[in-house]
C-alpha cells in the first residue's frame, strides 16, 4: 500500500479535466495546427528566431542556425502550456480542500487513517510538481511531434538538415531545462500556493477570492495609511510581494527572454545556472518558510474542519 | 457477566461552544465493551453527534477519552486504521466512480479487502462502472456501506446511517449488518431517529438529553427495571399510588410506565410489558424535562 501514491493518483482522477485533458487538448491543437499548416499552408511561413521559412521553400541552413531555430521553436511552443498551466495550479489550489468541504466528503476521507499532514502535502505536491509534470510530458510530446513534422516537411522539400531537428541533445537539454524551470516555479511561489491552498482549508465560499480579497484589502489599506502618513510602504505591501514574486518566477523571466532576442531563451545553456542561482538565493528559502506556515496552517485548520 | 474489554471509555467529556454557552457535551461517563452494539439516542441538538465526532477525533474536547487505548483528538488516522464510520447518506465524493472508490479504498485502508467489497456489491444493484454522483441515495449508502464492512475493524460507529432512505433499504441495511458483518470481535455505535428499527439488535442503550446521559444501560437492565402495565379499569387508582414515571392513553386503555418496580407488585395491577425504546424515550426525556 502506497497512501501518497494513492492519495496523488486520486487528485489526478478528482481534477482530470484540467490536469489531464487540457494539456492533451492543447498538445492536439498544437500539433494539428502545425502539420495543417505545413500540408496545406502552401506560401504559408514561419517564423521562428528571425529566419522566416515558407513551407514551400527549398531549406539549405547551417547547423548552428537549425540548432538555434530548434531551441526557439520549443521555447515558443511552452507558451501555451504554461500560462493554463499557471491558472490550473491556482485554480486547483483554491478548491483543493474547499471541495471537500463543500460536499462534505470530507467525513469520508477522514474515515480513512491517513493524516491532515499527509493529505495537506499530497495537494501541495500535486500543485508543485504532479500536475507541472503531466504538462511538461504533454509539451515534450508536442515538440517532438511537431519537429518532427517540420524534419519531414523540410525532407520532402530537399532541405538537407532534418535529422538537426531531432536532435536528441538539443531537444533532452531543452526538455530537462524546461522540467527543472517547472519545479523551481513551483517552490519560489510557495508561499503563494500555501496562502491558497490556507484560504481553501478556512474559507466559507469562493476561496480564491477570499485569497486575493485579503491581499488586496491590507495592501489598500496600507496604501491609505501611506498617503496619510506621507511614508513609503509600497514595497511592502502584500500586492507588491506576489506581483514581483510572479514577476520574478522562472516561466515568467524565462518568456520575457524567449521574446527578447539578445537574451537566452529557456532551454538555452545560460538558463540552468540561472534556474540554479534561485537555489542559492535567501529570498528562495524565505518564500518557502513562509510557505511552509501557510501549509501549517492548511492543515491546523483541516484538523478542525468536521463538516 | 461481560468479560470483554472496555474499548470506549470517556469520563467528564465535555464541549462548550460559544464560550461555555452551549453546553454539547456536559460531563458525559461512558464505558462500551467490545462486542456490544450501541444506540445512543437523543432529540436533535442533544449532543450525540458531537459525542460521535469527539470518538472519531473530528472535534476537541475536554475531560478523558479512551478508544481503543488512543486518544482520539490526537491519534486520529492511527485509530481510523481500527474505527470506521458512516457519517451520513451524503458524504462520499460525487466526482469518483465506485471502482475509483474501491481502488483509493484499498490504497489507503491496510485493513480493506478487495474481494469482500466486491461480493457485498455484487448482491446489490450497484455498477461497478458507475459514478456515485449517478447513484440514488440508496445505492450510495449499499456502497459505503460496501466499502465499510469489507474493512477488518473494530469499531463502526453509524451517524443516522439511513437517513433519507426508504423502508425496504433501511431493513436491508441492518440486515446486511448483522448478518454479514457484526461479531463479538466487533462493536457497533448508531445514532439515529428511527430507534424502532434498531431496536431488536441492540445490545446497549444511551439516552442522551442537553449534552448529558439520562440513561446508559444494556438492553437486559433496561428491560428489567422498566416495566409497562396496561391498567385494568378498576386498578386505576391503585396503579397511580405505585408512582409511574409516565402514563399515556391508548385506545381508551391507560398505559403506564414503572421504573424499578417488581413484577409482583406490578402483575395485579393489569397486563405487564416490556416498554418499546422510543415509549421509553419519550417517557424519560419528559420526565428530565419536569425535573428542571
Amino acid at each position: 500500500m502506497h497512501p501518497m501514491k494513492t492519495l496523488l493518483h486520486r487528485e489526478l482522477i478528482e481534477n482530470k479535466i484540467s490536469s489531464i485533458w487540457l494539456p492533451l487538448i492543447i498538445a492536439a491543437i498544437l500539433v494539428v495546427m502545425v502539420i495543417a499548416g505545413l500540408i496545406w499552408g502552401h506560401g504559408a511561413t514561419f517564423s521562428i528566431d528571425g529566419i522566416e521559412l515558407s513551407a514551400g521553400d527549398q531549406l539549405s541552413l547551417a547547423l548552428d542556425e537549425s540548432q538555434g531555430m530548434v531551441r526557439a521553436l520549443m521555447s515558443a511552443l511552452a507558451l501555451p502550456f504554461f500560462i493554463p498551466l499557471s491558472f490550473v495550479v491556482i485554480f486547483y489550489l483554491a478548491h483543493a480542500l474547499f471541495d471537500e468541504r463543500k460536499d462534505r466528503s470530507i467525513l469520508f476521507w477522514k474515515s480513512l487513517p491517513v493524516s491532515d499532514r499527509l493529505t495537506v502535502g499530497s495537494k501541495i505536491l500535486t500543485a508543485v510538481v504532479v500536475i507541472p509534470l503531466v504538462y511538461w510530458c504533454a509539451l515534450i510530446i508536442t515538440q517532438v511531434l511537431i519537429l518532427t513534422a517540420f524534419s519531414v516537411a523540410f525532407a520532402t522539400q530537399g532541405g538537407g538538415f532534418e535529422l538537426a531537428l531531432i536532435n536528441p541533445v538539443v531537444i533532452g537539454g531543452h526538455a530537462l531545462t524546461a522540467l527543472l524551470a517547472l519545479l523551481t516555479h513551483g517552490l519560489w511561489l510557495l508561499p503563494l500556493y500555501g496562502w491558497v491552498l490556507f484560504c481553501s482549508s478556512w474559507a466559507p465560499r469562493s476561496p480564491l477570492m477570499v485569497a486575493i480579497a485579503v491581499i488586496a484589502i491590507i495592501s489598500l489599506i496600507m496604501n491609505l495609511w501611506q498617503a496619510l502618513q506621507s511614508m513609503n510602504l509600497t514595497e511592502f505591501t502584500p500586492l507588491y510581494w506576489v506581483a514581483e514574486r510572479v514577476n520574478n518566477s522562472p516561466l515568467s523571466l524565462g518568456f520575457r527572454l524567449s521574446f527578447d532576442p539578445p537574451h537566452p531563451p529557456v532551454g538555452q545553456a545560460g538558463s540552468v545556472t540561472e534556474l540554479v542561482g534561485y537555489f542559492s538565493s535567501l529570498s528562495m528559502w524565505l518564500g518557502v518558510g513562509l510557505g511552509m506556515i501557510w501549509l501549517a496552517g492548511a492543515v491546523w485548520m483541516r484538523q478542525r474542519a468536521n463538516a | 457477566m461481560n468479560q470483554q474489554p472496555v474499548i470506549i471509555q470517556a469520563k467528564g467529556l465535555t464541549r462548550h461552544y460559544q464560550r461555555g454557552q452551549v453546553k454539547a457535551l456536559d460531563g458525559i461517563d461512558l464505558s462500551i465493551r467490545r462486542g456490544r452494539i450501541v444506540g445512543l439516542i437523543g432529540p436533535n441538538g442533544s449532543g450525540k453527534t458531537t459525542a460521535l465526532k469527539a470518538l472519531l477525533g473530528l472535534t476537541p474536547y475536554s475531560g478523558q477519552l479512551e478508544v481503543l487505548g488512543m486518544d482520539p483528538a490526537k491519534q486520529r488516522d492511527a485509530l481510523m486504521e481500527r474505527v470506521c464510520f458512516i457519517a451520513d447518506v451524503a458524504v462520499l465524493p460525487r466526482w469518483a466512480r465506485v471502482d475509483q472508490m474501491i481502488d483509493i479504498t484499498e490504497g489507503l485502508h491496510p485493513r480493506f479487502s478487495r474481494q469482500r467489497c466486491l461480493d457485498y456489491l455484487k448482491a446489490s444493484s450497484v455498477r461497478l462502472d458507475a459514478k456515485v454522483s449517478a447513484l440514488s441515495r440508496g445505492m450510495v449508502v449499499q456502497l459505503h456501506l460496501a466499502l465499510v464492512m469489507a474493512i477488518d475493524a473494530e469499531i463502526l460507529v453509524l451517524d443516522e446511517p439511513t437517513l433519507g432512505l426508504d423502508l425496504l433499504f433501511r431493513k436491508q441495511f441492518y440486515a446486511n449488518l448483522i448478518n454479514d458483518y457484526f461479531n463479538e470481535e466487533r462493536t457497533i455505535v448508531i445514532t439515529t431517529h428511527q430507534v424502532e428499527e434498531i431496536e431488536h439488535i441492540l445490545t446497549d442503550l444511551v439516552f442522551i438529553k442537553n449534552g448529558r446521559l439520562i440513561l446508559n444501560a444494556s438492553m437486559d437492565e433496561v428491560m428489567k427495571r422498566y416495566t409497562e402495565v396496561r391498567v385494568s379499569p378498576d386498578q386505576k387508582e391503585a396503579a397511580k399510588a405505585l408512582a409511574p414515571i409516565a402514563d399515556r392513553t391508548v385506545m381508551g386503555q391507560p398505559i403506564l410506565l414503572y421504573q424499578d418496580q417488581s413484577l409482583e407488585a406490578l402483575a395485579h395491577l393489569g397486563t405487564t410489558q416490556s416498554p418499546s425504546i422510543s415509549d421509553l424515550f419519550v417517557a424519560l426525556m419528559a420526565k428530565t424535562s419536569e425535573g428542571h
